[in-house]
């Protein structure tokens, strides 16, 4: 029943798996809907803003070495502080990820099951999370380890098939709609690296902790350039005012592609892939909320409380009575709470526990109170 | 009470219970769109109808699959089947075309959509739009805008070489 | 030693082969193990819910083979499996020397009286066909029984929801794979586990180049054979 560690490149995974599955659903529309044309300018100066957030994280969590987030709350403010952080990140990955499903879940409706009520399709995905949550040894970050390079080669295929299909006059004007949209109310893009969120708790699951800043650094650049290639898809394929009521808008693009009369509509066989791929996401954002659950109460054994946290995950995805309420939530609810609970209070926390860490330094007592 | 609810019995007893719901609830979906209950419409003719000018008519065409088995001749001269209904959009003769068959009509394999000159100088911006968002619809269909109305177009638009007309329908479009 | 999923799907006689046919071979036998695994649930899927992946021509065949089929696509699909596994089983105690061949055979003749009276339609026993060939290409026993038995599953998942059931059962399955360890070895190494093999992963390598032993088992010698095996080629 022991849980082992990752390697570095499965952590890599685990972090690029969030920008993924949320840019096959409307991630990509959403930003190109704010930013118009000016998006892969945004989006590469959004990259330098994540890098440099990175780097500082990983300088603050340098001195608390094999420490994770909840840990550092601890040493801060005590066990309080450490159950009131537990709870707020484990309510967060748990809305995120079920909002994320239901929306997904709703636009496979559309397409595929018409006759289907929503519920009974988010039932399937979560019976296949708990079964698969329920295996040791982290048998779901090895299955996302796997499955992750075939997505990657699929959306390249994507954009390499769609080639004859782009109009790459829809990249200007470069500026969009005007540098301060570009460049200081665009910094809000940030939330597309919401994958951040799991470098904090990674320190102490690592195989080899000295990687952990080119686990960061390299998750990060390669997140940016696949955000890239999913928006560069959309924008060159579509004009943003039919881009609006698009749902799943790389599927749309998946539709385009034809050789002869042989290949067509093969979007189906990408969905086939990309399903694997959303399910490991929601079922390692489980994985993590019961590995904080299980650090704030200090059990040892996370397995029972597999099926509690899934049904918490079916009830919260099922609250949102129709599709127009959940797609609020996923489009102005979720960037809001992933900028703050993401980018900004563990910010302040580390910053905080640091200053704390370097008076008592000063003071000559130990630095970590156990 | 705690021992009933420990004992493997009704364990097993809750999950069979649960894999039973899943497979009734999506009961409608693998019983309604089989492949039994589909009829897949080859092209699809919009005129405007003769009693009430804002009116559509709306032509379907769809063929025998017999002739397409390994077991018959080659020789036999099946007629595609043309059913037209009045209707004031695409989605409600779709609905009266179900009525009518018994089958559901589905347009995943239609490869032409034919307006006829009439039609067209009305516009059809409408009508373009409900293909358009039509999740079946392929967007590698063919649009032909035609002088006669699209049911002679359509009654006429015979093989001469090949005997099926599947394969007319995706060679001729693209011939230069 | 601990056996992990390579020794499962390779065949000891693969390594004295040339390294070129030893890969044409494991291809072949990778892609047996997918189709063994997946084609019958494939099949259900796309005829109930994505039909529109096949060309049009396709379809209508599939359609004119349907003809005056009395039963639905699943019932068909689960009939000719299970009469595939009982003849096979059959076979094995015909009591003649030709038993087993008795086996396969009799099952292909069986289906083609079965389409002759109308039963199932043509390309149903083509699909079980290739499935049950395929999975003969699969060298160890209980290996190739596993996919046999999985299939059951992914046919009723692939009927139920299509695609989406069977994505949620290739996550499931891999994840069980992944889980499983042997000797403190994992099963999917070195693919999930991503280990340094140093070059014994799937694929083969000439006979010169191989230079190591799988590192991911930690056996006493790493080394198999020195950088330059063919040592006379150096000394001139």
């Amino acid at each position: 029943m022991q849980n082992s560690k990752f390697n570095t490149k499965e952590a890599i995974a685990i972090v690029l798996t969030v920008a993924i599955a949320h840019s096959l659903l409307s991630l990509p529309k959403n930003l190109i809907t704010n930013q118009k044309s000016a998006v892969l300018l945004n989006i590469i100066f959004v990259t330098f803003i994540a890098l440099c957030f990175v780097y500082i994280i990983y300088r603050l969590l340098k001195n608390f070495s094999g420490k994770d987030i909840i840990d550092v709350s601890e040493f801060f403010g005590g066990k309080k502080l450490k159950i009131i952080l537990g709870i707020i990140f484990i309510s967060y990955l748990s809305f995120s990820a079920s909002i994320f499903l239901r929306n997904f879940c709703e636009c496979i409706k559309v397409v595929y099951f018409p006759n289907t009520k929503v519920n009974f399709i988010i039932t399937l995905f979560i019976m296949a999370i708990i079964l698969a949550c329920s295996l040791d040894y982290n048998a779901n970050i090895k299955t996302n380890y796997i499955i992750m390079p075939i997505v990657l080669i699929s959306i390249i295929l994507l954009f390499v098939f769609n080639l004859k299909n782009f109009t790459v006059d829809r990249m200007f004007p470069i500026f969009g709609n005007g540098i301060v949209n570009t460049f200081v109310t665009g910094i809000g893009n940030i939330y597309a690296f919401g994958g951040i969120i799991f470098l904090y708790f990674l320190p102490p699951l690592l195989k080899e902790p000295q990687h952990f800043k080119k686990i960061s650094i390299l998750s990060i650049i390669i997140s940016a350039l696949y955000i890239l290639i999913t928006v560069s898809i959309i924008l060159f394929m579509f004009a943003y005012f039919v881009n609006v009521d698009e749902i799943m808008p790389l599927f749309s693009a998946a539709r385009n592609i034809e050789f002869g009369s042989f290949f067509q509509r093969l979007e189906s066989i990408f969905l086939l892939i990309w399903l694997i791929i959303i399910a490991s996401y929601v079922s390692i954002a489980m994985t993590f909320c019961l590995g904080i659950f299980k650090k704030i109460t200090n059990t040892t054994d996370s397995k029972p409380l597999v099926l509690p946290f899934g049904l918490l995950f079916l009830g919260i995805s099922m609250f949102p009575k129709n599709y127009a309420f959940s797609y609020f939530l996923e489009t102005h609810i979720y960037p809001l709470l992933n900028i703050g609970i993401v980018f900004v209070l563990p910010f302040i926390l580390l910053l905080l526990a640091n200053i704390k860490s370097k008076k008592l330094k000063k003071r000559g007592e130990r630095y970590f109170k156990v | 009470m705690r021992d009933i609810l420990k004992s493997n019995f009704v364990r097993n007893a809750f999950i069979i219970l649960v894999l039973i719901s899943l497979a009734l609830g999506f009961s409608k979906s693998y019983t309604s769109y089989n492949i039994d209950n589909l009829d897949f419409a080859l092209s699809l003719g919009l005129d405007v109808s003769d009693t009430d000018e804002s009116k559509l008519k709306v032509t379907f065409e769809f063929t025998k699959s017999s002739i397409y088995s390994p077991e018959s001749n080659g020789n036999e001269d099946v007629k595609p089947i043309i059913n037209t209904v009045e209707a004031s959009s695409i989605d409600s003769a779709i609905n009266l075309m179900n009525a009518h068959l018994g089958k559901e009509v589905k347009l995943s394999h239609c490869k032409l959509i034919i307006f006829s000159e009439q039609v067209a100088k009305k516009g059809i911006s409408k009508e373009i739009y409900t293909l358009m968002n039509n999740v079946q619809i392929r967007p590698s269909t063919n649009i032909i805008v035609t002088k006669s109305d699209a049911l002679s177009y359509i009654e006429n638009l015979n093989p001469t070489i090949e005997n099926h007309i599947t394969q007319y329908y995706e060679a001729f479009p693209e011939s230069r | 030693m601990p056996a992990t999923l390579i020794d499962f799907v390779s065949s000891p006689e693969d390594s004295n082969l040339n390294y070129k046919f030893g890969n044409f071979l494991r291809l072949i036998r990778l892609f047996s193990m997918i189709l063994t695994l997946l084609l019958p649930g494939l099949y259900v899927a796309i005829t109930s819910f994505h039909q529109e992946i096949l060309p049009t021509e396709l379809l209508y065949s599939i359609l004119a083979s349907r003809e005056g089929v009395p039963f639905p696509v699943i019932f068909e699909l689960l009939l000719m499996e299970i009469s595939f596994e009982l003849i096979r089983e059959a076979g094995l105690r015909v009591p003649s020397p030709v038993g087993p061949t008795i086996g396969i055979v009799g099952a292909l003749v069986l289906g083609q009286a079965a389409v002759s009276a109308g039963i199932v339609s043509p390309i149903l026993i083509i699909v079980v066909a290739i499935t049950g060939i395929s999975s003969f290409a699969i060298p160890d026993f209980s290996f190739g029984f596993h996919l046999r038995y999985y299939r059951f599953f992914f046919i009723i998942l692939g009927y139920i929801a299509g695609f989406l059931g069977i994505s949620m059962g290739l996550f499931v399955y891999i994840s069980l794979l992944t889980s499983i360890h042997c000797f403190g070895v994992f099963f999917t190494v070195p693919f999930a586990p991503t280990v340094d093999s140093k070059g014994n992963s799937y694929f083969l390598k000439p006979i010169w180049k191989r230079e190591f032993r799988p590192g991911y088992i930690a056996p006493e010698k790493i080394k198999l054979q020195d950088k330059i095996s063919m040592k006379w080629i150096t000394k001139e």
